[in-house]
């Protein structure tokens, strides 16, 4: 049998087995050929909505089902891309090479949950935030809050090591992750344990289902905190700004959640509040921003200065080496917010504690406000940003992440890279004891898609290059899919022939999401 | 052993660091380049090469005891794998800082043995087990390629592929130098103890700070149900994180006595265990009368993933290497170059 007709038989045989769960329809294969990837809604922009459409989406809905799909697809070498919500923004789930599309939202079980041991164990297709609904409903949470927790799953997060905005306080999802059921390629079914020697769960988590599925997974779970005492502080500079947040995570504080945004995120950030009547907080202005660059957007300046701006980002370096000349002299600073919660009596000794040490490294405390601001408005961005792509705009983020040593020579390495490109700011998350990561945000604008595609592969070339001459990380909770493939060598040198070997043991027919994360 | 070797292996590393006591050739090399050539040899000749085997070529890195960078920015210290615990605890401490709690009994392993071969002793409530401080590596796999993972508090870059070779053994790949993260020696310290109507009630007490989010210097309890508590950091986080203990523990019908370090459990049981139980099974494991009277360190399990209690007769030996691991063993090791799990590591070679 041809491979095509194996394939085909293969979809057959499926249908056949999960009457009702199996699709070949070409509305569901255009909607799983795209994920959040900016690259694909540039495409999309220009008319070309699925370039590489699976050949069917299948819905199982048990570990043993995933492993069955598994094992008939590695005998019909037909390619599988696991599947969550499709909220991942490095085209990480896109069929390059066709084959099936396994969605797991179908396994949405929290399976158990042990309060006094905190931990839950739950299964891989469930969505964010009715994960953590289930788990406020017994009074626990899981603590991690991604943008996207309203569009993207479980397994989703375990495949790309995701960050939620609260990881300074409970850890990245690798960090919470106990214990795994995973299928490798060969349709085998393993259990890992968090902590054995070797640690095998800390190879499969971020595999993004290059070696096989993650079906389940028991996490550690936390109560629901008792208090939140989140505020805002005032930096003259980014330095003195970063410098205060070292202090703090080395003296053993652990704020929940700790963003200090670079002058120009908070100026922008500070232009808010003219605006009460619009909704505020420093990720609503970004939209609001961004919507500036779209024509007929609800821009808040007149069309004239809506084109001006329209036109600078053309020429982006003019408003960047503006921003950086004039915005540090200007009334405010860099905003920094800093919240701790959890048990009342610790939240509040470590916010004591912190303010005391803010102070200490020269911040203004411009109270609760700006804290209550962020913690109402932190979703608000991620859902509004695709009517940037109609006009020929992009925008898109970019988290690299170091040592406290390399922080701002990689803050300033990737803004020079980037800014005769894109428009480009930036602020400072997920802190730890040894480092933090920067989340840039950068956007431009091409003539027609072609060209925006080919700036848009520029911008990250030559700020993931800059990244990487510094020794930094390329990325600290987006993962790599396509987007950043190509980099993977770079990255991990000579240990890639780890990646390989275990690529070659799990998945000896090549067929798990094959031709992304440079393998 | 044959006189070939000994020729190579002197050409390699100087002839005053090669010795053959008979059953094997024991080879003191000086850089990791040195290593990897002693694992090419090692490869031509058919012999197994690893830190301490009892036969083939064994390596003993003790010329391989330095500190390379302290980042005190960063909190970092990068250090080959063959300097003594001591050693490297010896120069933080000048500097203010500190591995955190390792046991008495650790003191003389090396950081490699730290990294290849952890024991649940060296893990802490803080930081859970020592590998989780390891921040990047520096390693030779089988076939003598020489890799260095790249160090950021955390990534999102695919597989940890260093965890293929932290707690490996050396039977995957041969640890040369590593970066490890350390603490700073806080302002205040603070110790307190309670006596808790059982056994049973002190574990669920300590299990209830670490849930509620205490994060202790060290944590124990004993048989006999007395809470042990050592925290520091700044002050009013150390009172805060008393009270909250105290109030946990009155709560399960505890009385506050007066502090003294719990008794270990004795180096000669801790050694040859390498499996650590989950809570939730210790707690009915704790019951049975045969453990009753052991000292038990609840070194948490939110920050490494696992729960973890250093229980000196919890389990009798390493556990055998999940299929995974054999797996990957004859993918990446296929003619046997490197020690077969659980390795001809003796401890006495890992010390070396």
């Amino acid at each position: 049998m041809s491979p095509v007709a194996a394939r085909s038989a293969l979809i057959e045989e499926l249908g056949r087995a999960y009457p009702g769960r199996v699709s070949t329809t070409p509305p569901d294969r255009v909607a799983y050929a795209r994920d959040l990837w900016p690259r694909g809604l540039i495409a999309l922009a220009g008319g070309n909505p699925a370039p590489h459409p699976p050949d069917a989406i299948v819905w199982p809905t048990s570990t043993e089902e995933v492993a069955a799909i598994v094992r008939a697809a590695a005998r019909t070498a037909t390619p599988i891309v696991p599947f969550g919500a499709g909220s991942g923004v490095c085209g990480g789930t896109l069929p390059i090479k066709g084959g099936l599309v396994v969605d797991l939202k179908r396994m949405r079980d929290v399976v158990a949950i042990d309060a006094g041991a905190g931990s839950a164990t739950v299964e891989a297709g469930i969505l964010g935030d009715h994960l953590e609904h289930e788990l406020n409903r017994r009074g626990l949470t899981l603590g991690h809050f991604p943008s996207s927790i309203m569009c993207s799953t479980f397994g989703g997060w375990l495949a790309a090591r995701s960050a939620g905005q609260l990881s300074t306080r409970y850890g990245k999802i690798e960090d919470m992750a106990r214990r795994l059921t995973f299928v490798d390629g060969r349709g085998d079914v393993h259990q890992l344990e968090g902590g054995a020697s070797p640690d095998l769960m800390q190879l499969v988590i971020g595999s993004e289902g290059t070696l096989g599925i993650i079906t389940r997974a028991t996490v550690t779970v936390r109560p629901l905190p008792e208090l939140r005492r989140y505020r805002g502080w005032s930096f003259p500079r980014v330095a003195a700004g970063c410098e205060a947040i070292r202090r703090l995570l080395q003296r053993g504080l652990r704020p929940a959640c700790v963003r200090l945004y670079d002058e120009l995120d908070s100026f922008l950030h500070r232009g808010e509040k003219d605006h009460a009547a619009t909704a505020s907080g420093p990720e609503a202005t970004l939209e609001q921003y961004l919507s500036m660059l779209t024509p007929g957007g609800k821009g808040v300046l007149d069309d004239w200065k809506r084109r001006a701006i329209g036109a600078a980002l053309m020429r982006p370096e003019l408003v960047n080496r503006l921003a950086s000349t004039v915005l540090p002299y200007t009334q405010g600073g860099c905003l920094l917010i800093v919240g701790f919660e959890g048990d009342r009596r610790l939240a509040e000794a470590e916010a004591q504690a912190a303010t005391v040490e803010l102070e200490r490294a020269g911040g203004r405390d411009l109270g609760e406000g700006p804290g209550r601001r962020w913690l109402e408005h932190r979703y608000a961005v991620s859902f509004r940003m695709s009517k940037v792509f109609d006009a020929g705009a992009f925008v898109d983020t970019m988290e690299v992440a170091t040592t406290w040593d390399k922080l701002l020579e990689l803050y300033r390495a990737v803004r020079q890279a980037v800014s005769p490109l894109a428009f480009i700011m930036a602020h400072f998350s997920h802190a730890y004891a040894d480092g933090c990561s920067i989340y840039f945000t950068f956007a431009a604008r091409g003539n027609g898609p072609a060209d925006a595609a080919r700036r848009y592969d520029e911008i990250w070339r030559v700020g993931l290059s800059a990244a990487a001459r510094v020794g930094a990380t390329i990325s600290h909770h987006h993962g790599v899919g396509l987007s950043k493939a190509p980099f993977m060598p770079e990255e991990h040198g000579q240990a890639m022939a780890i990646y390989h070997a275990l690529k070659d043991v799990l998945d000896p027919a090549g067929i798990m999401n094959p031709g992304t994360m440079g393998l | 052993v044959t006189a070939l070797y000994a020729d190579r292996l002197a050409h390699a590393v100087g002839a005053q660091h090669v010795a053959d006591d008979g059953a094997r050739v024991v080879v003191r090399p000086g850089a990791p380049a040195e290593i990897a050539d002693v694992v090419r040899i090692a490869a031509e000749l058919g012999a197994v090469v690893g830190v301490g085997v009892a036969s083939g070529i064994a390596l003993d890195l003790s010329r391989m005891c330095n500190v390379l960078h302290l980042d005190e920015t960063s909190l970092l210290v990068s250090a080959q794998a063959g300097i003594p615990v001591e050693k490297l605890e010896a120069q933080l401490g000048d500097r203010g800082l500190t591995l955190g709690p390792l046991p008495p009994s650790s003191r003389a392993r090396t950081l490699g043995a730290l990294l290849a071969a952890p024991r649940p002793s060296e893990a802490s409530p803080r930081v859970g087990r020592f590998v989780a401080a390891c921040a990047g590596i520096a390693a030779i796999l089988p076939d003598g390629i020489e890799l260095t993972t790249r160090v950021a508090p955390r990534k999102a870059t695919g597989p940890d592929l260093m965890h293929a070779v932290l707690g490996a053994r050396g039977t995957l790949g041969l640890i040369t130098s590593a970066t490890v993260r350390v603490q700073r020696r806080q302002e205040a310290r603070l110790d307190a103890a309670w006596k808790l109507p059982s056994l049973a009630a002190a574990l669920a007490t300590a299990r209830a700070l670490l849930v509620r989010g205490g994060r202790p210097l060290d944590l124990a309890v004993s048989g006999a149900g007395v809470l042990s508590l050592s925290v520091d950091g700044p002050a009013p986080l150390c009172d805060a994180e008393r009270g909250l203990a105290d109030e946990l523990a009155h709560a399960a019908g505890g009385q506050p006595v007066p502090h003294a370090p719990l008794p270990r459990v004795p180096p000669s049981l801790t050694a040859p265990f390498e499996r650590a139980l989950p809570i939730e099974t210790l707690e009915s494991q704790v019951l049975a009368p045969a453990l009753l009277g052991e000292a038990l360190r609840v070194v948490g399990w939110h920050v490494a993933g696992a729960a973890l209690v250093d229980i000196g007769r919890a389990a009798a030996g390493p556990p055998p290497p999940s299929p995974l691991v054999q797996l990957l063993k004859r993918r990446l090791d296929p003619d046997h170059r490197f020690p077969a799990w659980p390795g001809e590591t003796s401890e006495t070679g890992a010390r070396a």
